[in-house]
């Protein structure tokens, strides 16, 4: 039989080129298939070509998990009642038994992840969930993943860390993904700290990242740092700005490049103060009508929508003390419990609400 | 394939055929076995199906089934069969069909496992009889031993505690439960009444990696100047009053026994400190040369005792750091240094990371909170602050 050649050079290289493409995405250093020894799971984040970021406060790094989920979902649409429910079961245990602590839907499948903690304390199992085309929910095998992990520099205690004994953590609180970089904020067990970490990705071979202290106005008059509890990325024209809440309240914004640029401290404006019982469990950032909008959950398990419309007229809030919040902003009627929530497509979120002594995972639109 | 089947067939009616009084539905069994490490929460555990015939398992092993038809034909629940089952692993080994789940089975509930042959059987397209469905309750009792585990110690210690306290350390013997803590802890005024929304509650609560450390947090948004939960609520401790910090027995440890004892902390307010450390007025007191007694630091004012654990270390005059062990004492007021090797006469430097804070949240470096009004504008530096001494020689 003769050979045409260069209907086989062709042949080879369609039978090559599946197996190039399946391992082309760039993890970085120390990128390898096989345990991704996971020590907690915290907070998620989707970068690019569906690589899913997940935080390991516990182990003091950051991973990236290559899910090799990037087609399209099935379904439309995301609705799971009793999601804690379901989760214990599939897990063996009652719902008191587990914690879901963070849900990120993949923006190329839309299929929506939950980082899940089996048992608690030292007992505790790192789980990650993923919904289904059916409308249920899989494990996302982590011990055989490709992927790559990053430590976060913590300030040395050498004595202590040689004997393992070294009582400090730092919780890292949310995570996020622009142009290149990964974000993180952390607590300290310790020190009342504010740090806002960049590191670049693909992990380079030493953990190349900056970290700064942002601090914020109080009309005008106090300058005063706090850790950030969860924060989200938006763009003001084409500058990617950060819009970060703190745990004792106030709503701060600054741009990304300056976060990158800057050493050690940064201020933050003030945007708005959001109140006593009106704690940020989680926001996301949507465009409606050519606005922004920010739909954040809140610890009175209410869900607000701010508008962000004015945030580069507004020189921080320290002219209107005698004021509210600052910007406008409407209480979503018709939207109570809410957990979590992150974007879904264009028109639509995804929410993680408590209703009648269970968690719901529902889709909704934006208000 | 059909090699297969048919030679099952045969194997199954031959050994009817050989009439012994035990039929292949009598010989299938299904079985849990515990494996280890087991611990008072927790039981590892497998469950096998018995007593198949060995050409029904080697087709099934052929056939690569999806995990959604293994569940069809075994699987286990917990609590009970209505509840979706749990995720696992099933392989057909040479005699036996094994599902592992992927974690260990929780001590305290049911576990329901279930084989359905009849799925096998429609999966497989052949017509052996492989007996009934079978099923199996496995209940995991607790085995729970008395009290063992205390909270030990309370940092700051002392029974007077500024207004603008910021946290509080508490120390236990062993490892606790997490994610339930915020209601074991309260603090009363002179009324007996409980002061509420005092500290904040994080979704991820402050534990030590080892679990034995939980620090807890007043609520900054009341402490902060501004801030509209101090404007609307106040701060929650008030000067010259007294206040009592309470924590209930009902704290249960990681193995889900009750603390041997509650614990309860009288103090006394007293005004603000809104003024940074300043570590050119420490005292120090050199130790004699040759000895291993401990360099002495008197603070001036308590610190925080989790930072000074680590914020103060000693170089010697080639740069090294010296080895040894930190003692705090006198209610955090007091900070020893003893090393590991007898001290040699020269000059030694102590380092304090200017990170370092007081009960207040002020560090060296910037107080909790700057008023720029007073032109306070800070400049937070990562340099250390050194403070030389001397060790005379003898």
């Amino acid at each position: 039989m003769r050979i045409n050649t260069r209907a086989f050079a062709l042949s080879l290289l369609l039978v090559v080129s599946p197996a190039l493409s399946a391992a082309t995405v760039d993890l970085g250093e120390g990128a390898a298939t096989g345990p991704a020894a996971l020590q907690s799971i915290g907070p998620l984040a989707f970068g690019p070509d569906g690589i899913l970021f997940a935080a390991d406060s516990l182990g003091g790094a950051i991973f990236a998990l290559d899910t090799k989920d990037t087609e399209p979902s099935k379904s439309d649409g995301l609705n799971i009642e009793g999601l804690d429910e379901q989760i214990a079961a599939l897990l063996g245990t009652i719902v008191d038994d587990i914690q879901i602590i963070d849900l990120a839907v993949n923006p190329l499948s839309k299929k929506a992840y939950f980082s899940i903690s089996r048992g608690q304390g030292l007992d505790a199992q790192a789980v990650l969930l993923r919904t289904t085309d059916d409308g249920s929910l899989e494990n996302v095998d982590l011990d055989n993943i490709h992927h790559s992990r990053a430590e976060l520099p913590n300030p040395p205690d050498p004595e202590a860390e040689r004997r393992g004994r070294s009582l400090r953590l730092e919780t890292i609180t949310d995570l996020g993904y622009a142009e290149g970089r990964l974000l993180a904020t952390g607590l300290s067990n310790e020190e009342f700290s504010s740090k806002f970490r960049t590191l670049e990705f693909p992990f380079g071979s030493v953990s190349s990242g900056t970290s700064v202290d942002i601090f914020h106005g109080a009309h005008g008059r106090w300058e005063t740092y706090a850790p950030i509890r969860t924060f989200a990325l938006y763009d003001i024209g084409t500058a990617p700005h950060v819009l970060a809440a703190y745990t004792c309240t106030p709503l701060v914004s600054f741009p990304l490049d300056k976060l990158v640029e800057t050493e050690g401290k940064l201020q933050g404006h003030t945007v708005a103060e959001l109140g006593n019982r009106n704690r940020p469990l989680d926001m996301i950032i949507y465009k409606q009508d050519g606005k922004d909008y920010i739909l954040m959950a809140n610890s009175s398990r209410g869900v607000m929508k701010v508008e962000l419309q004015h945030v580069m007229e507004i020189d921080g809030i320290e002219e209107r003390i005698a004021d509210t919040a600052g910007l406008e902003y409407e209480t979503i009627a018709g939207l109570q419990g809410v957990l979590q929530l992150d974007r879904y497509d264009e028109r639509r979120a995804v929410i993680l609400a408590e209703a009648d002594g269970r968690l719901d995972l529902r889709t909704i639109d934006l208000p | 394939m059909a090699l297969c089947w048919s030679t099952a067939l045969v194997a199954v009616s031959l050994f009817l055929e050989a009439g012994e009084a035990v039929s292949a539905q009598a010989a299938v069994r299904l079985e849990h076995r515990f494996g280890s490490p087991s611990t008072e929460l927790s039981q590892p555990a497998t469950f096998l199906v018995l007593g198949l015939p060995r050409e029904v398992l080697e087709t099934l092993r052929d056939r690569r089934l999806t995990d959604e038809q293994w569940r069809r034909i075994l699987r286990v629940h917990a609590t009970s069969e209505e509840r979706p089952a749990m995720l696992g692993r099933t392989v057909a080994h040479d005699s036996a069909l094994e599902f592992e789940p992927s974690f260990p089975l929780r001590r305290g509930l049911r576990y329901v496992a279930v084989f359905d042959p009849d799925e096998v059987t429609k999966l497989l397209g052949i017509l052996a009889d492989l007996g009934p469905a079978l099923r199996l309750e496995l209940d995991l009792e607790v085995t729970r031993g008395p009290p063992s585990t205390s909270l030990v110690a309370v940092f700051p210690s002392a029974d007077e505690l500024p207004q603008n306290l910021l946290r509080f350390y508490l120390h236990f013997s062993a490892p606790m439960h997490q994610g339930d803590s915020y209601r074991h802890i309260q603090i009363l005024d002179a009324a007996g009444s409980t002061v509420k929304d005092a500290f904040i509650e994080l979704d991820h609560e402050l534990w030590s990696p080892q679990g034995t450390r939980f620090t807890l947090l007043f609520d900054p948004g009341r402490l902060k100047s501004g801030l509209k939960p101090r404007r609307e609520v106040g701060p929650p401790l008030k000067t010259r009053d007294d206040f009592v910090l309470l924590v209930s027995a009902e704290w249960l440890d990681s193995r889900g026994r009750a603390l041997v004892a509650g614990f309860r902390k009288n103090f006394t307010v007293t005004p603000p400190d809104h003024e940074s450390p300043s570590p050119t007025l420490w005292e120090l007191t050199p130790p004699p040369a040759e000895s291993r007694q401990p360099l002495e630091v008197r603070l001036g004012e308590p610190l925080d005792e989790a930072l000074l654990h680590h914020m103060l270390w000693i170089l010697n005059e080639s740069g090294e750091r010296v080895s040894g062990n930190v003692e705090i004492a006198d209610g955090e007021r007091l900070w020893r240094y003893q090393p590991r090797e007898p001290w040699e006469p020269g000059r030694y430097l102590l380092q304090v990371n200017p990170r370092l804070e007081d009960r207040a949240g002020n560090s060296i470096a910037k107080p909790f909170e700057v008023d720029l009004s007073r032109g306070e504008a800070s400049a937070p530096t990562d340099e250390p602050v050194g403070l030389p001494f001397v060790v005379d020689p003898p």
